[in-house]
C-alpha cells in the first residue's frame, strides 16, 4: 500500500510539476484531520494530502499572513562598492507597508553605516532614481538600494542588514556577499534575453548601482580571439556588427534572407559573443552558418563577459571598413534593398541612418516603431533594428558608454550625444525591418498608451534627452 | 543530362505518393540512353549513434543513396543541425557535378539545403515539385482551419495568427520570409495541379517559373473486369483505399453510407482498405468506430499492402475519395486510373481535374454528406453509366510520359532564355566514359588504325568489335514493326500502347551501352567495327556517347577492291564490290 502512496505521490508531484507546496507544519496544525489520515497511512504528508484532496477541497497550503517578521523580508545579497556603498538587494512580502529602512552592520563594529530610509515607489518614479533624488527602490517583490559608506571589501567580509519597519526591526544575513566582479557577471547572466528578471531590474533600479559597480571593475582592454569562416570579403564597404547574448539566435533565417540580397556581398559580418560561456554553442552555430550559406564572416570571442555597450565597441574597434551598422539578430528585412536606404539615410546628415523597424501587433497587423510624443525628428523609441554610421562620427561621439549593459540604452544614449554635437540622426521609415521578438507585439490598444511608452524604453530616452515627462 | 533527385523519403521505409513519384522517375531516368539520376532520400536517423549526413548507398549500382537525417525544424521548413547534412551534400554534388538538381520534396531534408545546392553548382539548374501546401500553411500544409477544419483560401501572417494564436505573429511573418527566400533560389517548380499552381501563384511564387507536371506511374495492364454473380448488377461495390484520417474524409462516407434508405443499402455494398484510425484523435476514433459498429454491413478491411491493391481493386467499381482538404494528385486516385476503376471524388483541388464530373467519374461537394449519399444512389442506380465513365477512363499518366515533359521542363530551364549559360553544361552530358569508334569499309585501314590506338596510344580494346551492329538490326526491326501498328493506329486497349517505342529504343541503346562499358573501365576505350551498319549507327552511338571520337577510315578506288581480293581470294569479285559500292 505504501508504495502505491508513493508511487501516486510521485506522479502527482510530476503532474504539477513542482516541489512541495505546502507549509507543512502549518496546514498539520490547520488541519488535525489530515495528521491522522497520516497516521493511518494515507497520505505520506501533508504535501501528498493537499495535492491529492486540499487542491480540490479549497485548503489554504500556507499560512495567509506571515506569522514572524522574518518571513516578511529577505535579504538576497550585498555587494560592497569600493568608494561607492554597500548595494542590497532583497525582497519583503507585504505590500500593504509603505515605508522600510535598513541598516547595515559589518562585521567591524566600526563599520557601522548610517541607517536609510526606503520609501515605496511606484514604477514610473525610478527615473526620480535616475536624477539622484532618492537612494533606493521597491518594487512589488524586491528593494534594491545603495547604502552610501566606507566599506570593507576584504574577502571574508561578513554583514549584518537591519531591518526596521512599523515597530518591527530585524537583522538579517543576506544569503550571498558578492564582490563587484562576481554581481558584473551575475547580472550580464540574468540580462540574458528571455530572462525576463533581468530587463525588469535593470530598467528601474540598478542604473547608478551598476555605474558604481563598473567603476570598480578594473578596465582591462578585450583581447577577443577571432575565428574566420569563409573568405573575408576584401575591402567591404560596410561593416555589419551583431551583438550575440545569447546561442539561441535565429541568424539562420537573417543569414537566408541576406544571401539573396546583392548589396551584402561588399559586407563584412562581425559577430560579438557578449558571453564567453556560450563560446562552443555559438561556434557550433557558426560552423552551420559556415556550411549552409558560404557567407563569410567573423566571430570574436571576447575572454570575459562584455555588456553590450563594450561589445559595441570592440566590434567598432575591429572593424575593416569606415561605415558601421549595427544589426539586431532578432530582425528580417522583408527584401533587399534595405541597406542601400539606410546609406541613403545617412547621406541626408552626418549622424546616423536608423532603419524603423516594423512592428506586429497580436493579429499580424503592421506598425512602424513610433517616435516620442512631442519630439520630433528623433529615432524610434525601440532603436533595435539597424542603424549606419561613419566611424569617424561613431569615434568623435566618444563610442558607447561602458555604463550601459543593454544595447537599447547605450544606442539611444549614443544618438543623444551625437544629436549634442550636431550630428542628427535619420530614420528611414521605407527601409523594411521587420523586428520579430515576441516583445515587439504591441498588444496594447494605442501606441502610445503610457504602458507602451513605458514598455519601450520611452522614460529614459526622455529623461537622456531631458524631455520633461 | 545528370540528374540529381532528391526526396524526403524512400518508399521501401515509409510509402507515399511524392516518394514513390520520385522513386518511379529515377528509375525511369535510368532507363534513358541520354539522362543519369541520382536519388538522394532522406532516412531518419533511428539511433543517435549514426552520424548525421551519412549517405548510405541502397542500390547495387549506388545511384539510390539513403542520407541520414534527425534533426527539421517545422517552423521555417529547414534542417534543425544542418553542418553535417550540408557537407555531405556538397561533396556529392562536387563529385556528380549534375546538372539538374530536383527537389521531390524539402521535408527531412530542409529548405536551406537549396542554399547548399545553389553555392556548390551555381549553374546548375534547380527546381522543386510541389505536392502540397507546407510552405504556405503551417498546418501540415493542409490549408485546412485548426478551429472548425474549415477550408482556407488563402494564407497570411493575420490568417495563419488566428489558427495559432498561442504562435504570435512575429513567428509567421518570419516564416514566410525565410521560406521565401530559399524557395527564390529555385529557377522553376513543377505543380502536381493546376489547382496547386494557382494557389502558389497566389501566395507569391512566379508565375513565368511554374508549371504542371503530373505524378507518373509505372505502365501496367489494368485489372480485368470484375467477374459478376448471376443475378449481379455492375457498379454497385464501392470502397474507400487510404489512411484512415480526419483529412480524408472516411466519416463521410459513411456518414453518407448511414443516409441511404434501407433500398439502396441493399444494394450497395461498400469497403473500407486503410489503417492508422487508432493515431487519430479520440474523438475521431470513436465517431469512426462507432459507425462500423451501427452499420456492420460495411466491410472494415484493415490495412492493406501495396502489392495487394490491384487485386483488391478488381473486387469493386468505384473507388470512393472523399478527402475533405485540397488534395492534389492523391495517390489513389492515381492507382484507380491505373487499374481502370471509375472514382467518386470531393470536387475540390485537384481531385476535380483528375475527375470530371459525369464523364470519367463523379464528384460530389465536398464535406456534404448529403450531396454523397445522392452521388451513391446515382452512381449504383445504372449500370451502363459505370460502363460508359469505364470507356472514359484516361489510363496513366505513366511515368515514362512524365519522365519526358520533366526532362523537357529541365532543358526548358537550361535554356538561355531562362538562363544565361548553357556552354559548359554541354560538355558535361555522358556517362564519363569516351570510346574512340574506327569505322570504315573492310579492308580500308580500319585494322592498322586499330593496331596503332591499342600499342601506340595504348588504348583498350579488342581487335574487332561487331556487337553495335546488332543494335542497328534491332532499331531497324523495331522501326518496321511500329511503323506497322502506327499506319493502322496503336488502340489503347493493346499492350503494345503501353510500350512506347521510344522508351523500348532506348532500352536497347541502354543495354547496348552497359554491355560496351562493362567490358571496360571507364576512360577512354576503342572499338573498330568496319561496315555500313556501324557507319550508320554513328548518330546513335553519339547519342549514347555524347563525348565519342570517331575516325573514318576512307579508301578511295580500286585500291580497297584490290585488298579485299588479296585478303579474300575465294569471294566472288562481283560480291566484293557490292560490299565496295554500298560503303
Amino acid at each position: 500500500m505504501k508504495l502505491l502512496r508513493t508511487l501516486e505521490y510521485y506522479f502527482l508531484r510530476r503532474f504539477r510539476g513542482q516541489k512541495a507546496v505546502v507549509q507543512e507544519g502549518w496546514y498539520l496544525e490547520q488541519y488535525p484531520d489530515v495528521g491522522r489520515e497520516i497516521e493511518q497511512g494515507s497520505f505520506l504528508n501533508a504535501d501528498h494530502h493537499y495535492l491529492r484532496h486540499g487542491f480540490g477541497e479549497m485548503r489554504q497550503p500556507v499560512a495567509p499572513v506571515a506569522t514572524s517578521p522574518h518571513e516578511y523580508v529577505h535579504i538576497d545579497m550585498v555587494v560592497p562598492i569600493p568608494g561607492h556603498g554597500l548595494y542590497v538587494m532583497g525582497w519583503f512580502v507585504e505590500q500593504e507597508r509603505s515605508l522600510i529602512s535598513v541598516q547595515l552592520e559589518s562585521s567591524s563594529p566600526e563599520e557601522r553605516v548610517p541607517r536609510s530610509r526606503i520609501p515605496r515607489m511606484p514604477k514610473p518614479d525610478a527615473r526620480r532614481y535616475l536624477e539622484g533624488k532618492v537612494d533606493c527602490s521597491t518594487d512589488d517583490l524586491g528593494f534594491h538600494c545603495l547604502i552610501p559608506a566606507e566599506v570593507s571589501t576584504d574577502e571574508d567580509a561578513s554583514f549584518v542588514v537591519e531591518v526596521s519597519w512599523e515597530g518591527h526591526t530585524l537583522h538579517l544575513m543576506p544569503d550571498r556577499v558578492l564582490s563587484c566582479e562576481e554581481f558584473w557577471s551575475h547580472l550580464l547572466g540574468m540580462i540574458q534575453p528571455g530572462d525576463g528578471q533581468g530587463d525588469l531590474l535593470w530598467e528601474h533600479y540598478l542604473v547608478p548601482a551598476l555605474r558604481g559597480v563598473q567603476s570598480a571593475l578594473p578596465s582591462e582592454p578585450v583581447e577577443p580571439k577571432m575565428k574566420v569562416y569563409g573568405s573575408p570579403v576584401h575591402q567591404p564597404e560596410v561593416t555589419l556588427i551583431l551583438l550575440l547574448d545569447h546561442a539561441q539566435l535565429p541568424l539562420k533565417d537573417l543569414f537566408a534572407v541576406w544571401s539573396n540580397d546583392p548589396a551584402l556581398d561588399a559586407v563584412e559580418v562581425l559577430f560579438v559573443l557578449q558571453h564567453p560561456q556560450l563560446e562552443e554553442q555559438v561556434i557550433r552555430m557558426a560552423e552551420n552558418l559556415s556550411a549552409v550559406y558560404g557567407r563569410p564572416f567573423s566571430l570574436l570571442l571576447p575572454p570575459r563577459d562584455l555588456p553590450a555597450s563594450e561589445a559595441l565597441n570592440l566590434g567598432a574597434r575591429l572593424a575593416s571598413s569606415d561605415l558601421l551598422g549595427v544589426v539586431s539578430p532578432h530582425t528580417l528585412p522583408a527584401g533587399p534593398g534595405w541597406l542601400q536606404e539606410l546609406r541613403d539615410a545617412l547621406q541626408k546628415g552626418s549622424g546616423s541612418g536608423v532603419a524603423g523597424a516594423v512592428l506586429l501587433g497580436p493579429e499580424g497587423q503592421e506598425c512602424q516603431v513610433p517616435t516620442l510624443p512631442g519630439v520630433e525628428a528623433l529615432p524610434p523609441i525601440c532603436p533595435r533594428g539597424a542603424w549606419l554610421m561613419a566611424r569617424e562620427v561613431f569615434e568623435k561621439a566618444g563610442g558607447c558608454d561602458g555604463g550601459y549593459i543593454t544595447e537599447e540604452y547605450s544606442v539611444m544614449d549614443l544618438w543623444v550625444r551625437l544629436g549634442e554635437t550636431g550630428a542628427p540622426v535619420h530614420q528611414e521609415p521605407e527601409a523594411r525591418l521587420f523586428y520579430l521578438p515576441s516583445e515587439s507585439v504591441l498588444d496594447q490598444p494605442g501606441l502610445f498608451a503610457p504602458e507602451h511608452r513605458e514598455r519601450n524604453d520611452s522614460w529614459l530616452f526622455a529623461y537622456l534627452r531631458g524631455v520633461p515627462g | 543530362m545528370r540528374v540529381l533527385l532528391i526526396s524526403h523519403g524512400h518508399p521501401s521505409f515509409q510509402i507515399g505518393g511524392a516518394e514513390m513519384a520520385a522513386l518511379h522517375l529515377h528509375r525511369e531516368y535510368r532507363q534513358r540512353i541520354d539522362t543519369e539520376s541520382v536519388l538522394v532520400c532522406a532516412q531518419r536517423m533511428q539511433s543517435p549513434e549514426q552520424k548525421e549526413g551519412t549517405l548510405i548507398p541502397f542500390d547495387k549500382d549506388h545511384s539510390e543513396l539513403l542520407l541520414e537525417t534527425s534533426s527539421f525544424e517545422f517552423d521555417t521548413l529547414t534542417h534543425g543541425n544542418p553542418g553535417d547534412v550540408a557537407s555531405s551534400l556538397k561533396n556529392l554534388l562536387e563529385s556528380y557535378q549534375p546538372e539538374v538538381i530536383h527537389f521531390q520534396h524539402f521535408l527531412n531534408i530542409g529548405l536551406d539545403m537549396i542554399r547548399v545546392v545553389r553555392n556548390t553548382c551555381p549553374d546548375a539548374v534547380i527546381l522543386m515539385t510541389l505536392y502540397e501546401y507546407l510552405p504556405i500553411c503551417r498546418h501540415n500544409g493542409q490549408m485546412v482551419k485548426t478551429h472548425d477544419h474549415s477550408l482556407c483560401s488563402a494564407s497570411g501572417v493575420m490568417e495563419c495568427t488566428q489558427c495559432f494564436p498561442e504562435l504570435g505573429a512575429a513567428l509567421f511573418r518570419r516564416r514566410e520570409l525565410v521560406i521565401k527566400s530559399y524557395m527564390n533560389l529555385c529557377d522553376g517548380f513543377i505543380a502536381s495541379s493546376e489547382f496547386l499552381k494557382q494557389r502558389y501563384i497566389e501566395w507569391g511564387l512566379p508565375a513565368d517559373r511554374m508549371t504542371v507536371i503530373d505524378n507518373g506511374f509505372p505502365r501496367k495492364v489494368p485489372v480485368p473486369l470484375r467477374r459478376l454473380q448471376p443475378g449481379e448488377e455492375r457498379g454497385r461495390r464501392f470502397a474507400y483505399f487510404g489512411q484512415l484520417t480526419e483529412w480524408k474524409g472516411v466519416d463521410v462516407l459513411l456518414f453518407a453510407y448511414a443516409m441511404l434508405n434501407p433500398e439502396d443499402k441493399e444494394k450497395i455494398s461498400l469497403e473500407i482498405h486503410g489503417a492508422n484510425l487508432e493515431k487519430q484523435s479520440p474523438a475521431f476514433q470513436a465517431k469512426v468506430r462507432r459507425l462500423l459498429e451501427e452499420y456492420p454491413e460495411v466491410q472494415f478491411r484493415g490495412r492493406y499492402r501495396n502489392e495487394d491493391l490491384p487485386a483488391l481493386m478488381a473486387e469493386v467499381d468505384w473507388i470512393v475519395v472523399p478527402s475533405i482538404w485540397w488534395e492534389n494528385s492523391p495517390l489513389v486516385i492515381q492507382e484507380s486510373r491505373i487499374h481502370g476503376k471509375v472514382v467518386i471524388c470531393s470536387d475540390i483541388g485537384g481531385m476535380a481535374e483528375k475527375v470530371r464530373d459525369g464523364i470519367n467519374g463523379f464528384t460530389f461537394e465536398v464535406g456534404n454528406v448529403q450531396s454523397l449519399t445522392e452521388t451513391l444512389v446515382k452512381a449504383s442506380t445504372n449500370s451502363d453509366v459505370w460502363m460508359e465513365l469505364y470507356q472514359n477512363q484516361n489510363r496513366g499518366p505513366w511515368v515514362d510520359e512524365i519522365a519526358d515533359q520533366t526532362l523537357s521542363y529541365y532543358r526548358q530551364l537550361q535554356s538561355p532564355s531562362h538562363r544565361n549559360q548553357t556552354d559548359i553544361r554541354e560538355a558535361r552530358t555522358g556517362s564519363g566514359t569516351r570510346p574512340v569508334f574506327i569505322l570504315g569499309a573492310a579492308r580500308s585501314g580500319t585494322s592498322i588504325l586499330m593496331k596503332a590506338m591499342k600499342e601506340g596510344a595504348l588504348l583498350p580494346g579488342l581487335n574487332e568489335g561487331h556487337v553495335l551492329p546488332l543494335l542497328m538490326k534491332f532499331l531497324e526491326v523495331t522501326d518496321r514493326y511500329y511503323s506497322k501498328y502506327e499506319e493502322e493506329a496503336i488502340s489503347p486497349f493493346m499492350v503494345l500502347s503501353s510500350v512506347p517505342r521510344n522508351r523500348l529504343e532506348d532500352r536497347m541503346k541502354f543495354l547496348f551501352r552497359e554491355l560496351q562499358e562493362n567490358l571496360h573501365h571507364g576512360g577512354v576505350w576503342v572499338d573498330k567495327t568496319p561496315g555500313a551498319d556501324m557507319i550508320l549507327l554513328a548518330p546513335v552511338l553519339l547519342e549514347i556517347w555524347p563525348n565519342a571520337r570517331f575516325i573514318f577510315a576512307k579508301r578511295r578506288g580500286l585500291e580497297n577492291l584490290i585488298s579485299r581480293r588479296r585478303k579474300f581470294p575465294d569471294r566472288a569479285f562481283e560480291q566484293e564490290c557490292r560490299k565496295w559500292g554500298r560503303v
